[in-house]
């Protein structure tokens, strides 16, 4: 049983993580310019006019609704 | 209509390393805007006839009953591909030969009802040959003397461009930094390394460029590490607020697929000039066809996402890790929407039977392609380098299972981390290669060559 648990966990993670690395390098080499213009380039003026950090169930939803009715 | 040097009678094209538009013959500099244009009344009204009228196709009315069907047109092209107009209309034998034999060849085939068929014929002021523009074509090649032809009515009577960012990449340094990008690709093949381009061609896309004011609110997921114990704590964020969003480019063509197009960005709109004519000389270029109405989705969509981006940004104290739930608004400022050309060279060439096209910003120079990989050598080192690692993995995973003190709570813990870290490996990676067949996927896509080629293989 522990053998083969063993095997499943050796090869499900070799395979991932070559999957994982492999798929990076093949994005570096042949995926080129797959970009578009980011947030930079196009805001002029931003406003935040409501901020709520840490914010409990009940607040994050009534945060939400609030904008949600207003929109 | 041909740009002439009024000191030779040569061509002037616009020479993106100077600037200027130069004379092939004398070699003369004049300024773009500076060119003068003799009789150029009688180029605003010259003008584009359609083929299919000339072929006595428009309007169906006009054509036996049998024919008015573009699919039986089809279906008896297929059946007789010799078949020829029993009576062709008049103006058919006014037509150049080469053009005619065309016509009548791909005359059967075509569906009028298709617009981004629809092609004209337009007489080269150079030359006097007939040059074949498809339906919203405002600059091309003359096909027979080769010199530049702008269908100066089309610019003129249909709504005019507003900006123009004129060409800053020649020809040679959009090749030069394709081969710059390709060479550091460890999967790209070696004759994909040292392509043979097919056709360059350098051209002006038409875009709508559009201010908005968004509002949003979003709920993002933040982590913040914990002082004493290193672990990282989630919590909840909440931001809303307004941004103006300024100089947006949305492609207004049709047949270029956005997904493709938006990559080019981003192009210097605040750099740009006003537009004349001057600046597509030698260039190939397109008029809108499509509408602004049909791209506010588009706007909207992009807005929402650099609303996400900024609200993220906001957030000081912790790291964004993602967006929860967000509610977006947008109002496109039509009243200040502008019309611009923006240029890019289209790179074609072929791998293994199939085209590919590599776009080129014309002032960037940024390179957007997907590029074909080496199949043989990337997964002989995946399957290598998977089963390396498996075996070093089942070896150490079997020693620590048997020969470890741990208790069985440390041991499911630790199992369940390493499942985690292989679901997380896995769906990475397929995410990862997604990308890179998509991209692919749109490099060989018919719908930017057909941009690139449309209208322009007809002789």
């Amino acid at each position: 049983m522990i053998k083969f648990l063993s095997v499943v966990l050796g090869i499900g993670f070799g395979f991932g993580v070559a999957t994982f690395v492999f798929s990076y390098f093949l994005n570096e080499s042949n995926n080129i310019g797959d970009s578009v213009g980011s947030a930079f380039y196009y805001v002029r003026s931003r406003k935040f006019h409501a901020r709520m950090d840490k914010m409990t169930p009940s607040e994050r939803h009534e945060f939400i609704s609030r904008y949600h009715r207003l929109f | 209509m041909a740009v002439i040097c009024k000191n030779c009678g040569g061509t002037l094209v616009f020479d993106p390393e100077s600037q200027k538009m130069t004379c092939d013959r004398c070699g003369a500099f004049i300024t773009p805007g500076e060119v003068e244009f003799y009789a150029r009344d009688i180029l605003e009204n010259k003008k584009v006839i359609p083929l299919s009228k000339i072929m006595g196709a428009e309007p169906y009315d006009d054509l036996p009953v049998s024919y008015s069907d573009p699919d039986e047109i089809r279906k008896d092209a297929e059946e007789y591909p010799d078949y020829e107009l029993e009576d062709p209309p008049p103006l058919l034998n006014d037509i150049p030969g080469p053009i005619r034999n065309f016509a009548k060849r791909n005359f059967a085939k075509w569906d009028f009802s298709d617009n981004y068929m629809e092609c004209a014929v337009y007489t080269c002021d150079y030359c006097g040959g007939e040059v074949i523009v498809n339906g919203t074509e405002a600059s091309t090649m003359c096909i027979f003397c080769g010199n530049p032809v702008i269908v100066f009515s089309r610019i003129a009577k249909q709504r005019r461009p507003e900006l123009i960012v004129p060409f800053k990449i020649t020809k040679k340094d959009a090749l030069k930094a394709i081969r710059k990008h390709f060479n550091k690709g460890i999967f790209i093949p070696r004759e994909v390394k040292h392509f043979k381009e097919k056709q360059v061609r350098g051209i002006y896309i038409p875009y709508w460029i559009a201010d908005a004011e968004h509002y949003g609110s979003a709920i993002i997921l933040g982590s913040v590490e914990k002082s004493k114990s290193g672990e990282p704590d989630t919590y909840y964020y909440g931001r809303a607020g307004t941004i103006m969003i300024r100089d947006f480019p949305v492609d207004a063509s049709r047949i270029l697929p956005y997904d493709i197009s938006s990559r080019l960005e981003p192009y210097g709109i605040r750099n740009a000039t006003e537009f004349n004519e001057d600046y597509l000389a030698g260039f190939y270029s397109s008029i809108a066809d499509d509408s602004i109405d049909g791209l506010s989705d588009l706007i909207e969509k992009r807005a929402a996402a650099i609303f996400e981006e900024e609200a993220k940004a906001d957030i000081m104290n912790a790291y964004p890790e993602r967006i929860i739930e967000a509610v977006h608004h947008t109002e496109i400022d039509y009243g200040s929407l502008r019309y611009a050309m923006l240029p890019a060279w289209f790179v074609i060439y072929e791998h293994k039977g199939k085209h590919n096209t590599i776009l080129v910003n014309g002032e960037t120079g940024k390179v957007v392609c997907g590029v074909p990989w080496n199949r043989k050598i990337l997964y002989s080192l995946y399957f290598l380098f998977a089963t390396a690692l498996s075996c070093g993995a089942v070896y150490m995973i079997n020693i620590f299972l048997t020969e470890s003190d741990w208790d069985f709570d440390d041991i499911s813990n630790a199992i369940l981390f390493l499942v985690l870290i292989i679901g997380i490996s896995f769906a990475w990676g397929i995410k990862m290669f997604k990308k890179v067949h998509k991209s692919l996927g749109l490099t060989q896509g018919r719908s930017v060559f057909n941009f690139v080629k449309r209208g322009r293989e007809q002789v």
